[in-house]
């Protein structure tokens, strides 16, 4: 017995055929929403991929950057090594330390002849070639 | 029909009821705002960012992107140390202390730490933390790496430093007037005087920029675009002067100068055969370092281009070799000295009045006669005199890379029937050169009858890395080569036989001529009175001259003579000069025991 708010309809084979039709196309609707998830997730993941690129060349410059800044630090350092063996090159400090150093300063300067090609490790002394009075 | 297929259908819905005209109307407004606010919303976003989009972006630009200058690096200059280079000016960083007052929390102990490390006075110091709305106050510039040190150790809140660049002199007082000295900016900086003014072209090179995108904090943004333009550093300098001959040059200047209480003195090194400076001494010196507590400005020229001066008898040489090119003259010519020369009512006397007779030429450099140089000035003639003056390169600048160089004046010259200002010229009075002119003119005669210019640079070094050697520059001839060698005898017969004994340096043959001459009046005509200037110009070793040498001594106190004052500094200075080269002796060693 059939409750008195609704009613038992009932169709034809061709009306049959047509809710196929509808339930394939129904079907088809549910593979595009798939293919969208699909596209979706490869759009989040591609997404994804980039912010992590795009993240490590920004930490790889602010590496280069930190490696800029040591090298010109170091860069700055020798320098300054520099400077400082200039300053302790100065003649002015070489001659206040031969005091210190016990140097006494070469008045006469005598030269000698080597003669090679009969021996070289023969030294002549050649002062007695200068009359010295 | 047969059923294929079944399905509960449920009871429809009542019909609705229809909108009353006024609900409807109500729905239409709103319809119509939403619509108006959109496509005024669209309308403004349409106008930003399509009509106005320039300004947007320009004004986008301004506070995203950051925009910096890069200063250019000034090019450093170098002297020749044996195989290799001495730095002479460089470019130092040093740190300036400097506060943040709003930061700063207990200001009396921050101010008296920061007045003991540094030497300022504590209420100074204390005027400048207690400013509350100052977001900056310097402390002190170029700090000490020792003051550094210990305001960081203190760790003193609201304290910082920032590096600043200063230019650096590692010599000191070595060749100050010639290097000069300059000041750092972000344009490479600004010379005064020396090296440092007339190269500043080179030295300075051009600034560059930056621009790049921040981050909120501030931060440059390593990814982003980054438009860049490099900054040109600028050239190095080397110099051609030997850093071991200028350091003993001035060393032995110094102790001249002391001994006999002069006024001022000046040594100039040349090497004759490239016309390459390799010493250029000048005292009273300064410290570029702290050239800003100089009083006396006239320390900061360099008299050996920028002051000239009447010579006296080291012109002497020059008018013979002029003689002898002439063919009017040899070193054996004979005249008769009768000890004056009458011209133009003036009588033209020799040195304290000595008559001496019967001379040959040679007697006239070794005697120091004026009325010998006279007479070759008479057999010669005033045009061509004139004539060899200047091909001699006096009364025109030497050219040298250096600033505020002076030409001489020769004006006295220009009249050529005015005999007494040729007669007084060829003894070199009325006249004045440049102490670089006069060794320029020696260095000629020393190495067979070429004028060079003279040379203080050496090479440049490009910040890429090339490096632009200087060629030495023939300026001309002036003498032939027999008349370089008959005047290289003479010379040597002065400092063997003539006033230039205390110039000898034993084992050695060396020439050189003595020059006392008087100093004419500032504001008036004549001469001051007690004032001399001595000078010894000469070359070693005669047969192959390797160095000229110039040595000028202003008023000296002790002595009247250059014989007594420049003759022995030369000779010193030469003595140096010839065991630092190596050079073997070729004479008899004559030993003082």
């Amino acid at each position: 017995m059939q409750p008195k708010y609704c009613r038992v309809k009932t169709w034809s084979a061709a009306t049959e055929q047509k809710f196929d039709r509808e339930k394939k196309q129904s079907r088809l609707a549910g593979s595009v929403d798939v293919l969208a998830l699909g596209v979706l997730l490869m759009l989040f993941v591609m997404g994804g991929g980039y912010l992590y690129s795009v993240n490590q060349t920004a930490v790889h410059g602010y590496q280069v950057r930190s490696l800029e800044k040591e090298l010109h630090a170091l860069q700055q350092e020798n320098t300054e090594l520099a400077i400082r063996e200039a300053d302790l090159r100065s003649l002015h400090r070489i001659e206040a330390s031969t005091s210190e150093l016990r140097m006494q300063k070469a008045e006469a300067t005598i030269y000698l002849e080597a003669r090679r090609e009969q021996d070289p490790l023969v030294l002549r002394d050649i002062s007695s070639r200068f009359s010295v009075r | 029909m047969r059923a294929h297929g079944a399905e509960i259908i449920r009871p429809k819905m009542k019909k609705r009821e229809k909108i009353s005209f006024g609900d409807e109307w109500r729905m239409r407004g709103l319809f119509l705002c939403v619509l108006l606010v959109g496509v005024s919303l669209i309308g403004r976003l349409y106008y930003v960012q399509i009509v106005d989009h320039k300004k947007w972006k320009s004004i986008a630009e301004d506070q995203h992107n950051v925009f910096q200058e890069l200063s250019a690096e000034r090019g450093e200059i170098f002297m020749r140390d044996g195989d290799g280079w001495y730095p002479l000016a460089v470019n130092r960083e040093y740190k300036m202390a400097y506060v943040v007052p709003k930061d700063v929390t207990e200001k009396e102990r921050v101010a008296a730490e920061l007045s003991a490390i540094v030497g300022i006075d504590i209420e100074e110091i204390r005027g400048k933390v207690n400013r509350p709305d100052d977001p900056f106050e310097i402390i002190k510039k170029r700090l000490t790496e020792d003051e550094e040190e210990r305001i960081r150790s203190a760790h003193l809140t609201g304290v910082a430093f920032l590096p600043e660049k200063y230019r650096y002199y590692p010599a000191g007082e070595l060749g100050a007037q010639v290097v000069g000295f300059a000041s750092l900016g972000e344009d490479g900086g600004a010379g005064g005087y020396g090296i440092e003014s007339s190269q500043d072209n080179r030295l300075r090179g051009e600034t560059g920029m930056v621009s790049q995108e921040k981050d909120a904090g501030g931060r440059w943004i390593a990814l982003s675009d980054r438009e860049i333009v490099a900054p040109r550093h600028g050239a190095d300098v080397v110099l051609t002067l030997d850093r071991v001959i200028q350091y003993e040059t001035e060393k032995i200047l110094r102790e001249a100068m002391e001994k006999h209480k002069a006024d001022r003195a000046t040594a100039i090194v040349v090497d004759p055969k490239t016309g390459a400076l390799l010493a250029m001494a000048s005292l009273p010196q300064f410290d570029p370092n702290e050239y800003s507590k100089v009083e006396d400005y006239s320390v900061f020229l360099n008299p050996a281009v920028s002051l000239s001066y009447e010579p006296g008898s080291i012109m002497k040489p020059i008018t013979l070799a002029i003689g002898i090119e002439e063919k009017k003259i040899s070193p054996h010519t004979e005249y008769v000295d009768t000890g004056v020369v009458k011209i133009s009512g003036y009588d033209i006397r020799n040195s304290e009045n000595k008559v001496y007779g019967r001379s040959t030429m040679m007697k006239v450099l070794e005697e120091s006669i004026n009325t010998g140089v006279i007479f070759v000035e008479k057999l010669v003639g005033n045009q061509t005199f004139r004539d060899y003056f200047e091909r001699f390169g006096f009364g025109k600048k030497t050219s040298v890379a250096l600033p505020a160089e002076l030409a001489g004046d020769t004006r006295n010259l220009s009249n050529l029937r005015s005999d007494i200002q040729f007669f007084t010229a060829s003894f070199g009075q009325g006249v004045t050169v440049t102490p670089l002119q006069m060794v320029m003119a020696y260095a000629a005669l020393a190495n067979g009858g070429i004028l060079y210019k003279p040379a203080i640079i050496d090479s440049l070094i490009y910040p890429d890395g090339t490096k632009e050697k200087m060629v030495p520059e023939e300026v001309r001839r002036v003498v032939s080569k027999e008349t370089s060698e008959s005047i290289g005898e003479m010379l040597e017969s002065v400092v063997v036989r003539g006033h230039g004994k205390r110039a000898q340096v034993s084992g050695y043959r060396v020439g050189g001529k003595t020059g006392t001459a008087q100093v004419a009046k500032s504001n008036s005509l004549g001469y001051e009175e007690g004032l001399t200037i001595g000078s010894f110009v000469g070359y070693a070793p005669i047969d192959d001259p390797r160095f000229v040498v110039l040595v000028k001594i202003d008023n000296p106190k002790d002595v009247q003579w250059a014989e007594s004052s420049a003759a022995p500094t030369f000779g010193r200075i030469m003595k140096f000069l010839l065991e630092y080269a190596k050079i073997k002796p070729t004479e008899s060693v004559v030993s003082k025991e």
